[in-house]
C-alpha cells in the first residue's frame, strides 16, 4: 500500500516538474511574442490574462513540488534546536505534527476550493480564448489536493521512515542546506 | 476558544509549519468565526492573478538561476578582478560588487553564497586576508544586492504594499551604492593591513589588457543591466516585458552563445529549481491576502496604530522603534513572509507618521537585509556555516564588524530620506 503512495508521489513529482518546463517556456515565448506583436502594431489581448494564469498555475505546481522537498518557506527556530540537540524523536514527533496540520488546512482549502468553483461554474464570465473563469478556479482545489497528498506521504514516509520528511532545515529556499555541524 | 486556536496556530508556525498553512489556517478561521463562507479565502487567492506584474518574479528568478548556473559568476568575477583588483583591498571590493549584481537577480535566497562562496572565499584567503575578514565579508555579500534593481524581494514589497515597482527600482540604486560603497571602505582599512607574504598576496597591477580581454569575455553579461534599466526606464519595456527579456538572454546566452548550460541536461533542473521557490513564495503572498484583507476589515492597523501614537509622537523616535522591530523580524523571519506578513501592517502606520512609502520600502528591505547576518538566526550564517563547514558561532563573530558597518548605512538611509527619494522625485 505504502509503495503505491510513494509510486503516486513520484508520478505527481515528475509531472508537476514537466508541466513546469512546459509553462516556463511558454510564459517566456508568449511574453516575447506579445512585444514584438506590439511594436509592429498588432496587440493580441488574450496573452497577458494567459501568462498571469500560467503563472498562476506555476504558484501551485511549484508549491506541490516544494510540499514533496520540504522546501516550504518557515520559521524553523524549533527544528534548528533540535537538529543541534540531536533530538532525533523529539524532531520526528515535531515533523509529524507540522505535516499532519498541514494537511488538515490543505484539506479545509480544497473544500473552500471546491465551493469557489461551483460559484464561479454559476457566476463567472469568459476570461481569454473561450475559457471561463469557473475552468481556471479548478486549479486551487486541484492544487491544493495535489500538496495535500503529498503532505501525507510525508507522514507515511517519517513513520516508516521509508522518505526523508519535511526536513526543518531545507525550509528555507530549496537551495539552503542544512547548517553543518562542526 | 477563539484565542486558543490562534495561539495553537502560532506555536505550529515557530515548529516549523509552511508559512502558507499558518497563513491559510488563520484566514480560513477568521472567515468561519466571522461567519463568512470560508470560500473567500480562495477568491483572495484567485486575485493574485489579475497582478499585473506577477510575471516578473518567475521570471526574473528564472534568470538569477539560470546564471548562477553558467559560467557566469566566473567570467564576472574576472572582469571585475580587472576593474578593481589593483585598488587596496581590491579583491574584497571585487567580491561585494559581483555578489551585489548576483542577489539582484537572485533575490537573496542563498543561491549567492552557495554559487559565488565557494569561488570568492579560496581567493580572498590565497590573497592573504584573514579567515575572519574572509567568512564574515562573504556571509554578509549574500544579501547585499538586495536594494538593487530588479530584486526579488522589491517586486514582492511593490505587490504587497501596491507601491509602483517602477520607482522602488530606482529608490534602492542610491542606498544600495551607500552599503557598498561602506562595506568597501573597510575592505580597503583590511587590505592595507594584511600580510604580504607569498607573491600572489603582492597587490596586483592594473592592466588594460587584461581588463579589455576580461571584457571581452563577459561581452554577453555586461548588456544585461543595461537592457534592464533602459527597458524600463526609458519606457520602452515594462517590468514584466524587462523581466521576459532578461531571462530570454540569460537562455540565449547560457544555452547558445558561451553553451555553458545544457537545454536537455541542465535546463530542466534549473526551471525545477526556480520555480519551487517562485511557488514558495506565491503560494505564501496567495494564501496571505486572505489574513490582509481580514486584518484590514477589522482595522487592526488603525488600533496599533492609536496604541502607538499613545507612545511615541515624533517620526524620529517612530523610526528608531520601526528599525528595531524590522531588525528583530528580519532575524527571525526570511524575507519574502515578512514583507508578506509586517508589510501590510506597517505601511498605514509609517504613513501616518509622514514617512514617505517608497522610503519606508527602502528602510524596510534594508534592515531585512541586515537581518539575514544578525544573530542568533540569520540565514546567512547559516548557508555559510554549511558551505565553508565552520561552526555557526565562528560566523557569528565574523558577520559582527560587518553587521556595525551595515547598522551605520541603515540610521544614513533612514535619517536622511533623500538618498531613497532622489532619483525618485
Amino acid at each position: 500500500m505504502t509503495g503505491i503512495l510513494f509510486k503516486i508521489d513520484r508520478i505527481i513529482d515528475r509531472g508537476a516538474a514537466g508541466i513546469l518546463v512546459v509553462f516556463v517556456l511558454a510564459m517566456l515565448v508568449l511574453t516575447l511574442i506579445a512585444i514584438v506583436g506590439r511594436w509592429i502594431g498588432h496587440t493580441a489581448l488574450w496573452v497577458e490574462p494567459l501568462v498571469r494564469h500560467l503563472v498562476f498555475f506555476a504558484a501551485f505546481l511549484g508549491g506541490v513540488l516544494a510540499t514533496g522537498k520540504g522546501n516550504h518557506i518557515a520559521i524553523d527556530l524549533v527544528g534548528k534546536l533540535l537538529e543541534k540537540e540531536g533530538r532525533e524523536s523529539a524532531k520526528k514527533i515535531v515533523d509529524l505534527m507540522v505535516n499532519g496540520f498541514c494537511l488538515l488546512v490543505v484539506i479545509w482549502l480544497t473544500s473552500a476550493g471546491i465551493t469557489f468553483f461551483h460559484q464561479e461554474q454559476e457566476f463567472g464570465k469568459e476570461v481569454f480564448l473561450g475559457i471561463h473563469s469557473g475552468t481556471l478556479v479548478a486549479s486551487i482545489p486541484i492544487g491544493f489536493s495535489l500538496m495535500g497528498f503529498r503532505f501525507l506521504v510525508n507522514i507515511v514516509g517519517t513513520l516508516t521512515g521509508r522518505k526523508e520528511p519535511l526536513s526543518q532545515d531545507e525550509i528555507p529556499t530549496l537551495i539552503v542546506p542544512p547548517p553543518g555541524e562542526n | 476558544m477563539e484565542a486558543l486556536v490562534y495561539i495553537l496556530i502560532l506555536v505550529m508556525a515557530v515548529l516549523g509549519t509552511p508559512i502558507f498553512a499558518v497563513m491559510s489556517a488563520i484566514a480560513l478561521f477568521a472567515f468561519t468565526m466571522a461567519d463568512i463562507d470560508t470560500s473567500a479565502v480562495p477568491i483572495e487567492i484567485y486575485r493574485i492573478a489579475a497582478q499585473p506584474t506577477l510575471l516578473t518574479i518567475p521570471l526574473f528568478t528564472f534568470a538569477g538561476y539560470l546564471m548562477a548556473e553558467s559560467g557566469s559568476p566566473t567570467r564576472l568575477l574576472r572582469l571585475a578582478r580587472a576593474a578593481f583588483g589593483w585598488l587596496p583591498g581590491g579583491i574584497a571590493i571585487v567580491s561585494l560588487i559581483i555578489c551585489a549584481f548576483f542577489t539582484a537577480f537572485t533575490g537573496a535566497s542563498g543561491v549567492t553564497i552557495i554559487a559565488l562562496g565557494g569561488l570568492l572565499y579560496p581567493i580572498l584567503r590565497q590573497e592573504g586576508f584573514s579567515e575572519r575578514f574572509s567568512l564574515g565579508l562573504v556571509t554578509t555579500s549574500g544579501s547585499l544586492g538586495l536594494l538593487f534593481p530588479p530584486s526579488l524581494p522589491i517586486i514582492l514589497y511593490g505587490l504587497v504594499a501596491r507601491v509602483d515597482i517602477d520607482k522602488l527600482f530606482l529608490a534602492g540604486i542610491i542606498p544600495g551604492i551607500l552599503l557598498i560603497v561602506i562595506l568597501s571602505g573597510w575592505a580597503v582599512a583590511q587590505g592595507r593591513d594584511k600580510p604580504v607574504t607569498t607573491p600572489l598576496q603582492e597587490q596586483p597591477k592594473f592592466s588594460l589588457q587584461e581588463l579589455w580581454q576580461a571584457a571581452r569575455g563577459a561581452r554577453y553579461e555586461i548588456p544585461l543591466p543595461i537592457l534592464v534599466l533602459t527597458g524600463i526606464y526609458g519606457g520602452y519595456t515594462t517590468a514584466s516585458e524587462a523581466s521576459a527579456f532578461t531571462a530570454a538572454w540569460a537562455l540565449l546566452m547560457g544555452t547558445v552563445l558561451y553553451k555553458d548550460v545544457h537545454p536537455i541536461r541542465d535546463l530542466p533542473r534549473i526551471i525545477r529549481e526556480s520555480m519551487t521557490l517562485v511557488g514558495a513564495i506565491l503560494l505564501i503572498l496567495c494564501c496571505a491576502l486572505g489574513v490582509t484583507n481580514y486584518l484590514v476589515d477589522e482595522e487592526i492597523p488603525m488600533q496599533i496604530l492609536a496604541f502607538i501614537k499613545q507612545h511615541v509622537d515624533s517620526k524620529l523616535v517612530f523610526l528608531i522603534y520601526l528599525n528595531i522591530f524590522l531588525l528583530v523580524v528580519g532575524s527571525l523571519m526570511d524575507i519574502f513572509s515578512a514583507i508578506i506578513i509586517v508589510v501590510p501592517l506597517i505601511v498605514p502606520i509609517a504613513t501616518s507618521f509622514g514617512v514617505h512609502p517608497v522610503h519606508l520600502a527602502v528602510i524596510f528591505l534594508t534592515n531585512l537585509e541586515i537581518g539575514y547576518i544578525t544573530p542568533p538566526v540569520g540565514l546567512n550564517l547559516f548557508i555559510s556555516s554549511f558551505r565553508f563547514g565552520k561552526p555557526v558561532t565562528t560566523l557569528y563573530r565574523a558577520s559582527l564588524p560587518y553587521l556595525l558597518l551595515l547598522i551605520i548605512a541603515l540610521l544614513i538611509i533612514t535619517y536622511v530620506p533623500l538618498l531613497s527619494l532622489f532619483l525618485v522625485e
